[in-house]
């Protein structure tokens, strides 16, 4: 090979690396949550409300666990409206906490203020462009961890 | 992904063996222990990390070469895996003057990834001299695991080398008032092995960054539950997300109410924390928490960190006027009184 193709061959190399090892770029999706969330006695509380999705599980292998974060809004407890977008294939299942931010200082709960209740339900039908559900605040302070994954029932 | 990320490996070699050759042509270490007036200071970091690329998620992977240009990020991999290795961590200690570091174990599946307890030991158990390693356990699906959980710290922290436990509540998205988690201090209490919990934030994707999971203060029942309990708020309550020390105040408020709560200033010496250092370690002087204050980096992250986080805090201390005693309480004395380990012996000094 003489020096000049040789030459070429390097450069025309060296040009092909950049894209070697790249990857498309991840597709995304949207899906819009409604619904209402309520105390337990039924009765729908004043204030704001912030609503989290997540993933039921998410990654693989070692990596693999319960509630990959997928994103979310505030918006109210009787009339529940917003959208998340997601990864296309980041994880399985959706699951939907929230919390009623009742002094509105956008914080869930503070070591003063213990009294911000939350609730988690997991939504069936999922992957789907649209989802509703029924939330009841039931719980203080607590975060999506604390219902989720629930106690297996063997146990 | 593995299968691409073997045949870039194989390209990788090349690059791997110049940079052995230039980093066996270096000169000798320096002398250990940093000169303040003619002292000469030993130091601990007790903040460091391991760990291996296949054991860290996506989003960590993608913000560890989002700097890297598009088809060479290949190359993060084998080099992490080997920037991570106790030989490498004892290099970087090595090179800045560092006489010993803990190194953690982590169980961060959403964010950060995952270096088992059995990896921490193994990596440290031969230099236990100088590595001491902490442990810790998943915390993902504790409603139906939180006894074996237990029972993997539990023998986590019995392993050879591992002296205290580590967690990090914002990545592993456990709130700090959540008091299922109450017998992680029991075991810290009960075998004395003092806990180091990340507080504050972090920009690792995935973290969260809301008050609960990063506000030292929700953390205090436990700490006053658990007295027999060392906790070391590590990064002291900084939010290095938003480059801010909005949790500070907070976390040197425990430290000054409770005798058994200490602090760490992990990565307050690193170049996203140019703007807020002299406040940080000005907040400390003033609000009387030096002889509480634990030195810790966060490294090793990337060739020479180490030494220039130590060299960013050190100059910083000397700014604000730290007398070389202060200065030998918060980069060893503080660690080896709360470790029971016996005084560090560095030419010229303590």
């Amino acid at each position: 090979m003489s020096r000049k193709a040789f030459a070429m061959v390097a450069i025309s190399c060296a040009a092909l690396l950049p894209v070697a090892c790249s990857e498309p770029p991840p597709e995304t999706r949207a899906v819009k949550i409604t619904g209402t969330a309520s105390l337990p006695d039924g009765t729908v509380p004043d204030g704001t409300l912030h609503v989290q999705a997540y993933h039921a599980s998410a990654g693989a292998g070692h990596l693999r666990h319960p509630l990959g974060e997928l994103g979310g809004f505030i918006t109210q407890p009787e009339a529940i409206s917003g959208s998340v977008s997601y990864v296309a294939g980041g994880g399985e299942g959706l699951v939907i906490h929230a919390w009623l931010d009742v002094d509105g200082d956008g914080v869930h709960c503070t070591p003063a203020n213990r009294a911000e209740p939350a609730g988690l339900t997991v939504v069936e039908g999922f992957p789907a462009d649209e989802v509703q559900v029924r939330l009841t605040l039931a719980e203080n302070c607590k975060s999506a961890s604390w219902f989720f994954p629930p106690v297996a029932a063997a146990q | 992904m593995t299968g691409r990320l073997s045949d870039c490996a194989l390209r990788l070699t090349p690059v791997l063996l110049v940079a052995a050759v230039l980093a066996a042509c270096g000169g000798p270490p320096p002398e250990p222990g940093v000169m303040v007036d003619g002292q000469r200071i030993a130091v601990i970091d007790v903040h460091l990390h391991t760990g291996t690329w296949e054991n860290t998620p996506p989003g960590f992977r993608k913000r560890l070469t989002d700097r890297i240009p598009r088809g060479f990020k290949w190359v993060m991999g084998p080099f992490m895996d080997r920037a991570l290795s106790a030989r490498s961590i004892l290099g970087q200690l090595d090179d800045a003057g560092i006489s010993g570091g803990g190194v953690f174990a982590l169980y961060s599946p959403h964010t950060t990834g995952i270096a088992p307890n059995e990896f921490v030991s193994a990596q440290i158990a031969p230099h236990q001299e100088r590595l001491y390693g902490f442990a810790s356990l998943r915390v993902d699906d504790w409603n139906n695991s939180s006894v074996a959980e237990l029972a993997r710290l539990e023998a986590g922290v019995q392993m050879p080398g591992m002296r205290g436990i580590k967690l990090a509540h914002a990545h592993q998205q456990i709130r700090f008032d959540d008091r299922r988690f109450d017998g992680i201090y029991e075991i810290c209490s009960r075998l004395q092995k003092p806990v180091y919990l990340h507080t504050g934030t972090s920009p690792n994707p995935g973290t969260r960054t809301e008050p609960p999971f990063a506000d030292p203060a929700y953390l205090e029942e436990s700490i006053k539950a658990w007295p027999g309990c060392t906790f070391i708020l590590g990064h002291t309550g900084y939010d290095t997300f938003n480059k801010a020390l909005t949790y500070v105040d907070s976390a040197i408020a425990l430290a000054q109410r409770y005798p058994n709560v200490y602090l760490e200033p992990g990565a307050m010496g690193a170049e996203r924390a140019d703007e807020v250092r002299v406040d940080f370690f000005r907040r400390v002087k003033s609000g009387g928490v030096i002889d509480k204050m634990i030195y810790g980096s966060d490294g090793p992250q990337f060739p020479g960190y180490v030494d220039s986080h130590l060299k960013a805090v050190v100059a910083a201390m000397r700014e604000i006027g730290y007398t070389p005693g202060e200065m030998e309480q918060l980069l060893s004395g503080n660690f080896l009184r709360v470790f029971g380990l016996p005084p560090i012996e560095v030419g010229g000094g303590s």
